[in-house]
């Protein structure tokens, strides 16, 4: 099968982009858009140490939790997608709907002592993405899109549960 | 926490953000209960978080803080930022004391000083007017067997360094040794050295001798200091992805010459210098002034095997727990007791490196115990016989099996015949 330019284009979006030189920014982000990503890309990108493959396997563990509710999507975000070596944590925000709120994990709701009992868990934290703002719209997502050293926007990743191949696999295993 | 004015600006604009959010998360009725009362604590939790942050920085910059006392060494990251800010300089200005790039500070900060070295966080310190405390009493050290040197250039015994070897190795020369051990001290490692507090972790089974430890260090240091310098090298980065290419060079009938050239590609120096009388050492990690991790081998086994594992466990030192938060430089003697955590993480690493463990349990060598089972794991993994060969032996404590396959007499002369030659240029 040959490659339309179609298919090509389809192809390079898909792709995780490069990290970009953030003035005034100690590390390199995700320059700024959301952008679609498999888990497979994800630990083949950025968990290339011992502390990083540690917060992956949270990362993996905290979204099957949340796929088994129901969830469809993931964003992940925080100093895990920049290139800061060893991350303390990761920031995700996560998608109600379609989450069956008797099935969610009651970890989810517990954001007590900066989400102490998040990050012991799954090495992360976690925030709702549909929490809305009139001046600037889904708050978290928006949010996490700001570097917050220097106020100028970076990229996020968004992670689709239902497709995602490392999810499905765990799923049926 | 905030760092500068501009993160401070920019914190305040994402708490009024947040705040004004906050204002209608529970006016929206359509929504589930449980996830409403999840969308206000989370806001909650993160406002409180900036603001906390946002009060920290304020009471810094009132200067109503002072740094006079002293701190001890697991205080001191934190210390050191708090007093650049209470004394009103930006990252920018506390850079150009230091003759650095302000980027190198801002990650300096942004990791609480995590990659810098004792000797750059003391310089910091002074920089900053910021006693520490020679004590170390609050450093959190897992590790047994730390030890301490001085504090002071002017406390050392120069004459209980091992002066005859030193000058016998041309590292020294002339009629006072003690003085030229101090000279060579000051030129080889750099001022630094001499002068900063010393941390060491040595796994031994015996009690080293403190004076030939520093001297072996600083011969190292010195070495790799030549390498640095050479500009030839590349950039270290906390990505372990490579190591994957050493392991074929287990198989490269020159490897371990080549793991030398390879680790110098990835940022690290590899340093090959024999112990000194009064030591075991195998090997060492420790991180140079420049900021490049250093590896330093002893070769006191000439055998292909240990060449590998020694390389690897100190290569998980690096990539564990040299830019943690520990502050030790790793001396590693192979008689060390095995309930040490730190070093059988590093042990762990290296054998899980060499040979993944769900290889290693599919290996038939391990029962079958013969030269031609080793043969064919070896050539199913990927690595050398003497990696399987010597894996084996120490699980069954038996260093007299399988002697053929071990590389015995073919390390020490690959890097020899190197020395040799580029004296003789």
């Amino acid at each position: 099968m040959s490659l339309t330019s179609d298919a090509l284009q389809q192809y390079c979006c898909m792709m995780i982009p490069s990290l970009v030189t953030l003035s005034g920014s100690p590390w390199d982000v995700l320059p700024p858009g959301i952008y679609p990503a498999t888990f497979a890309e994800i630990e083949h990108g950025y968990a290339y140490n011992e502390r990083r493959r540690f917060l992956f396997a949270g990362l993996i563990d905290a979204s099957l939790h949340l796929a088994k509710a129901g969830c469809q999507i993931v964003f992940l975000d925080g100093s895990y997608v920049s290139a800061k070596p060893i991350p303390g944590d990761y920031d995700a925000c996560w998608d109600p709907v379609g989450v069956d709120f008797t099935k969610l994990d009651p970890v989810f709701d517990d954001f007590d002592n900066g989400r102490a009992n998040q990050k012991a868990r799954f090495g992360g934290e976690f925030f709702p993405s549909t929490l809305m703002s009139l001046d600037i719209g889904a708050v978290f997502t928006e949010f996490f899109q700001i570097d917050r050293f220097t106020g100028k926007k970076k990229g996020i990743l968004r992670i689709t549960l239902s497709t995602d191949e490392t999810i499905i696999r765990r799923m049926t295993s | 926490m905030i760092f500068s004015d501009r993160q401070y600006a920019v914190s305040m604009e994402q708490a009024n953000k947040l705040k004004a959010a906050l204002g209608h998360v529970h006016k929206d009725n359509e929504k589930h209960e449980r996830l409403r009362k999840i969308e206000a604590k989370a806001l909650e939790s993160q406002v409180s978080d900036i603001e906390r942050e946002i009060a920290d920085y304020e009471l810094l910059k009132s200067g109503s803080v002072s740094f006079t006392e002293s701190f001890s060494l697991g205080d001191l990251p934190r210390v050191l930022i708090q007093a650049r800010i209470a004394q009103g300089l930006s990252q920018t200005d506390l850079a150009e004391r230091l003759r650095m790039k302000p980027q190198q500070v801002q990650r300096y900060e942004a990791t609480e000083y995590m990659s810098a070295s004792l000797s750059r966080i003391i310089e910091v310190a002074d920089a900053l007017h910021v006693r520490v405390s020679q004590s170390f009493s609050s450093a959190q050290a897992p590790a047994e067997n730390a030890l301490y040197a001085w504090s002071d250039a002017g406390d050392v015994d120069w004459s209980r360094f091992p002066l005859r070897e030193m000058a016998k190795r041309g590292w020294i020369r002339g009629a006072n040794l003690a003085e030229a051990a101090r000279s060579y001290f000051f030129s080889a490692a750099g001022p630094q050295f001499a002068t900063a507090l010393h941390r060491k972790k040595v796994r031994s089974g015996n009690a080293p001798d403190e004076f030939s430890l520093l001297a072996w260090q600083a011969r190292v240091l010195e070495i790799a200091r030549i390498e640095c310098e050479a500009k030839d090298i590349g950039e270290f980065q906390l990505n372990d992805s490579w190591l994957s290419e050493l392991v074929v060079l287990t198989r490269d009938h020159d490897g371990p010459i080549k793991a030398r050239e390879c680790l110098k590609r990835n940022g690290i120096v590899l340093v090959v210098e024999p112990h000194l009388p009064g030591t075991y050492l195998d090997g060492a990690a420790m991180l140079s002034p420049a900021g490049h991790p250093v590896v330093a081998l002893t070769l006191r086994y000439d055998r292909l095997d240990n060449f590998w594992f020694v390389l690897f466990h100190e290569l998980g030192h690096v990539f564990l727990h040299l830019f943690t938060a520990l502050r030790l430089d790793f001396f590693d003697e192979e008689d060390g007791t095995g309930n040490d955590y730190v070093e059988n993480e590093a042990d762990k690493f290296a054998l899980d490196r060499l040979i993944p463990e769900v290889l290693w349990k599919q290996c038939l060598s391990r029962f079958a115990l013969t030269e031609e089972a080793i043969l064919i794991d070896a050539e199913r993994i990927g690595v050398d016989p003497s990696i399987i060969a010597g894996r084996i032996r120490k699980e069954r404590g038996n260093y007299q099996m399988f002697n053929n396959l071990i590389g015995s007499g073919s390390v020490r002369s690959q890097f020899w015949r190197i020395e040799n030659d580029s004296h003789a240029r």
